[in-house]
């Protein structure tokens, strides 16, 4: 199971729980009331000083206001539970927990509110466009993962937020004396902490695309930080070898395109759209029709496999498993070491020589499968020297 | 001296240009011409006239010693009677200058002599002249060529398109690449002189060729001679031509798909009419012909069309090209005059079938196209003979098959192919042909049921009639041509199992006869799965379930021990 679906499954848990009245954080047993560190614990939750989603810092931060897009990533029960629905702004929640989001929806039908969407899912891909938010919150949510996958939930933060939008995350410190206590205690819930980052080393992370200010939580071995979005400049230079293409039709963007950055990524075929003044869609459309766009990276090395009638004849399904096995990738696919990538088409027109493929605009004619094979092995030889 | 190396696509791919480069090097100036179409013997290195063949390093440097008229082997390199004669049973109008003069270069293909005649000629007596002639578009339907012209230049407008579908689609199809390699100004003059009849100069005409993006060296033979065109005045603002590169897709070989392609649309047909010539790319008139079809132009208009219609039958004018492929011994292009019979073509310059084979059939007209048997190979070449077996005149593919080749695969094949390539737009052909290739493969491996041929030909019959597009309609043929003449084989397959060609791998078993086996266990070390038992001086078998029919075994025994069944 991946690490936000145990989450989900603990907070599914909890959720149990707390219809039947129970908070989980307050009737702990006694072994756990009994650790030296509980007291300090005690007192931090007891003042409000646990980082947690009800701090009235964030609000003070965010000032959400009317016509504001508000995200709320993990433990999306604020918006029931901590007030968030009298939020002028419009509220969106991501949470990993299925009941919760069920939850939430039964409380948004019941109180008659308006929100901008929930979604059951996990935090680091959401299925939100870029540049979409103008606040957002993800508190108490990372302690549970380790660096990869906070990695990408920056960057999905980063992604869909707009430019100087405000955000406030909050973090463990493992560097604090209090973190075996907490640990314990998460452990006890049953989703252990996972967090693996200093706080040195997570602020190197942050600064690339925030600004940011600390808040540290000792009681509970929590940090708040307050994040503001850089206003990173657009990059003007973005596709500019492509500008004085446009003007040649949509399929001839998309050749230029393609010849110029290998594949047409969906970041490519969004600039695309956005500058032919077409719909993405229409983009998509035209991309996947014709057989010479690829949706996918290449290889440095681009073998065509012919498979026309000549070829067929003579035995181009030998050649094509040929190469299958000296590849190791099916058609359609690039080799892990990125050296070859590898389609069939419909006919090169050398049919004389068949059976043939081509690599990279030269043709390579009457194949046997040892030839195939020779051939891809020399080049192989070529590239990794 | 006159020295030169032929430098086509399939040239190049067979070792031209070393070949070239030891000429170079030693300090002789070798020319380069297209492909001359004995694709069979390439390299091809031409000297005074002579030509020689298959010309590896060593031919090449005989060569250049004869050259500077030094002793030399050359002569072991030199064509053959057997292989002239392939060249002599022609006829090359479109061809006239492929593999002779040099694509590169204006010069060698001269004025454009039948431009200015066109020019002293009204439009309306160019478009006669056309009829005269009786050329039908080469691109395989052979619709009268100076119907669409004048239906263009009667369609009123201040501008006008002239296109070329260079978008050679069809599988097993090569002229139009070989052509506009080997003669690219043959192709500019002919859409001149199309401009000219369809309304230039007054009206504003642009000419577009639509190429195949796959034929990198067309498009840049093409885009030089354009150029050079430009240069010698003959293209200039008032009508220009430009290249446009198509993307891979087979349906855009149909007028209006392509025509959608150009606007930058998904490349799909639209109901006809209203056909190009009244509203075409863009909504204006637009002539669209197909290359072989412009090359041929020229020389109708500097020969006079009479000429050209003293060749070919009542129906068929002039020569075609063609690719042959496949089991033929001297696969390569050829033009052959209207009127000659397949066997001629086969047997004639394609010097039959290779390696002492059976013929079964040949393939005509790509995936729209059918497979014409043995017992019919004395039709004439002809559009209308043609069509009559099932089959059509095509673009000028003919693959041919021989005994190893299993029809109701080639059937699954094709099927496959335009099962890929329908644009979805109709029901019929988007859904139709994916039930028919599950049926057709569903037969390959073995699960052929009773009433398996009469649903392909109900479902092939509904495609015909419920199809938009040319493409749509003529989907089924290659399925009920192969009904048509091989039905035994197909039910070979449902009934009895069987695959006589030994084609499809689920139906054939390897078998060694222990009689003939000495055991010397190459067929045991050869096979990948493991499925050859036996030990030294025992003879060997076939574990059935183990084996993956690659036939690995039976091209390692030298003794014929292993039987294919």
């Amino acid at each position: 199971m991946e690490d936000f679906e145990i989450v989900g499954k603990s907070y599914d848990k909890t959720i149990e729980l707390g219809a039947k009245g129970i908070d989980p954080y307050k009737d702990l047993p006694e072994w756990i009331k009994a650790d030296p560190d509980y007291p300090a614990f005690e007192r931090a939750r007891n003042d409000g000083g646990d980082s947690g989603s009800d701090d009235p810092r964030i609000k003070a931060f965010l000032n959400p206001s009317a016509g504001e897009r508000f995200v709320d990533l993990g433990c999306s029960l604020n918006l029931m539970l901590r007030g968030y629905d009298a939020w002028p702004s419009e509220y969106h929640g991501v949470d990993v927990s299925a009941k919760t989001i069920e939850l939430l929806k039964g409380f948004v039908a019941k109180n008659n509110l308006t929100v901008g969407a929930l979604i059951n899912g996990s935090l680091h891909e959401t299925p939100f466009e870029a540049d979409y938010f103008d606040i957002g919150a993800c508190v108490g949510s990372l302690e549970y993962f380790k660096k990869d996958f906070v990695e990408k939930a920056l960057s999905e933060f980063n992604r869909i937020l707009k430019p100087s939008g405000r955000f406030v995350l909050d973090i463990p410190n493992i560097t604090s004396p209090m973190r075996r206590f907490m640990n314990i205690l998460e452990e006890y819930q049953g989703r252990p902490d996972k967090f693996d980052i200093s706080p040195d080393e997570f602020e190197a992370m942050l600064r690339p695309f925030f600004s940011f200010e600390r808040v540290d939580y000792d009681g509970v071995a929590m940090i708040q930080y307050y994040l503001t979005k850089k206003e990173m400049k657009k990059e003007p230079n973005k596709y500019k070898e492509l500008e004085p293409y446009l003007e040649s039709g949509l399929i001839g963007v998309l050749q230029k395109a393609q010849g110029l950055y290998g594949w047409l990524s969906e970041d490519l075929l969004a600039h695309v759209a956005e500058k032919t003044g077409q719909s993405r869609a229409k983009v998509y459309g035209v991309a996947t029709f014709y057989a010479q766009f690829r949706l996918k990276p290449m290889g440095r090395r681009h073998i065509l496999l012919c498979q026309g009638t000549a070829c067929h004849v003579n035995g181009s399904a030998e050649i094509e498993e040929a190469v299958r096995e000296e590849l190791g990738v099916s058609e359609g696919e690039t080799t892990a070491d990125g050296i070859f990538s590898y389609n069939n088409v419909a006919c090169l027109g050398c049919c004389s020589l068949s059976p043939a493929m081509m690599i990279d605009g030269k043709a390579y004619g009457s194949l046997t499968p040892g030839k195939a094979k020779a051939i891809i092995r020399e080049i192989r030889k070529e590239e990794t020297v | 001296m006159r020295l030169s190396v032929g430098r086509g696509s399939c040239g190049i791919a067979a070792g031209a240009d070393e070949a070239l480069n030891i000429l170079n090097e030693a300090g002789l100036e070798a020319g380069t011409v297209g492909c001359i179409g004995l694709c069979y013997l390439e390299p091809i290195v031409s000297l005074d006239g002579e030509l020689y063949v298959k010309v590896n390093k060593e031919g090449a440097a005989e060569i250049a010693k004869a050259a500077k008229g030094q002793d030399n082997n050359a002569k072991d390199w030199l064509i053959s009677e057997g292989d002239k004669a392939v060249l002599a049973g022609q006829q090359r109008i479109a061809l006239r200058n492929c593999g002779i003069i040099n694509p590169e270069e204006l010069e060698a293909y001269g004025l454009y002599r039948a431009y200015e005649k066109a020019l002293t000629m009204s439009p309306e007596a160019v478009i006669e002249a056309l009829k005269t002639s009786g050329l039908g578009g080469r691109g395989g339907a052979g619709f009268p060529t100076w119907f669409k012209w004048d239906a263009c230049r009667k369609s009123a407008g201040d501008k006008k398109y002239i296109i070329c579908n260079a978008d050679e689609g069809d599988p097993g199809a090569f002229m139009d690449r070989a052509l506009i390699e080997g003669d690219p100004h043959a192709l500019i003059e002919g859409m001149m002189i199309a401009a000219y009849a369809i309304g230039h100069p007054s009206a504003h005409v642009e000419g577009i060729v639509y190429a195949r993006a796959e034929y990198p060296l067309a498009i840049t033979r093409l885009g030089r001679a354009i150029g050079q065109a430009r240069a010698a005045g003959y293209l200039n603002d008032s009508f220009d031509i430009r290249i446009k590169e198509g993307a891979g897709a087979f349906v855009c070989g149909e007028e209006t798909a392509l025509i959608a392609s150009i606007e930058g649309e998904r490349g799909m047909p639209r109901l006809k009419p209203p056909f190009p010539a009244q509203s075409g790319l863009w909504g204006l008139p637009t002539n669209i012909n197909n290359v072989e079809t412009y090359a041929n132009v020229p020389y109708i208009i500097l020969n006079g069309p009479e000429r050209f219609a003293e060749i070919g039958t009542e129906s068929s004018k002039g020569t075609k090209v063609f690719a042959l492929t496949g089991k033929i011994k001297n696969g390569g292009l050829v033009e052959i005059p209207m009127g000659r019979s397949l066997r001629e073509v086969i047997y004639g310059p394609g010097g039959g079938v290779r390696g002492g084979k059976a013929f079964k059939a040949v393939q005509m007209g790509g995936p729209s196209g059918g497979c014409i048997p043995e017992s019919l190979l004395d039709t004439l070449i002809d559009y209308k003979a043609l069509t009559a077996t099932g089959a059509i005149m095509g673009s000028g593919g003919m693959v041919v098959m021989d005994e190893d080749t299993c029809m109701v695969d080639m059937a699954r094949f094709f099927l496959d192919f335009i099962c890929k390539e329908s644009c979805g737009k109709c029901v019929h052909c988007r859904i139709g042909t994916k039930r028919m290739l599950e049926i057709l493969i569903r037969i390959t491996e073995g699960g052929g049921e009773e009433g398996d041929i009469e649903r392909l030909l109900e479902l092939g019959q509904q495609i015909k009639d419920g199809a938009l597009c040319g493409l749509g309609q003529t989907a089924s043929n290659p399925v009920l041509t192969t009904i048509r003449y091989f039905r035994n084989e197909y039910e070979d397959h449902i009934a009895h199992k069987k695959c006589t060609a030994h084609s499809c791998k689920a139906l054939i078993h390897y078998e060694i006869n222990r009689d003939r086996c000495v055991a010397c266990g190459l067929c045991r070390k050869a096979c990948p799965a493991g499925a050859v038992q036996g030990a030294p001086k025992v003879a060997h078998s076939i574990d059935q379930d183990k084996c993956v029919k690659c036939g690995k075994c039976m091209e390692s025994c030298r003794f014929g021990a292993v039987l294919i069944n």
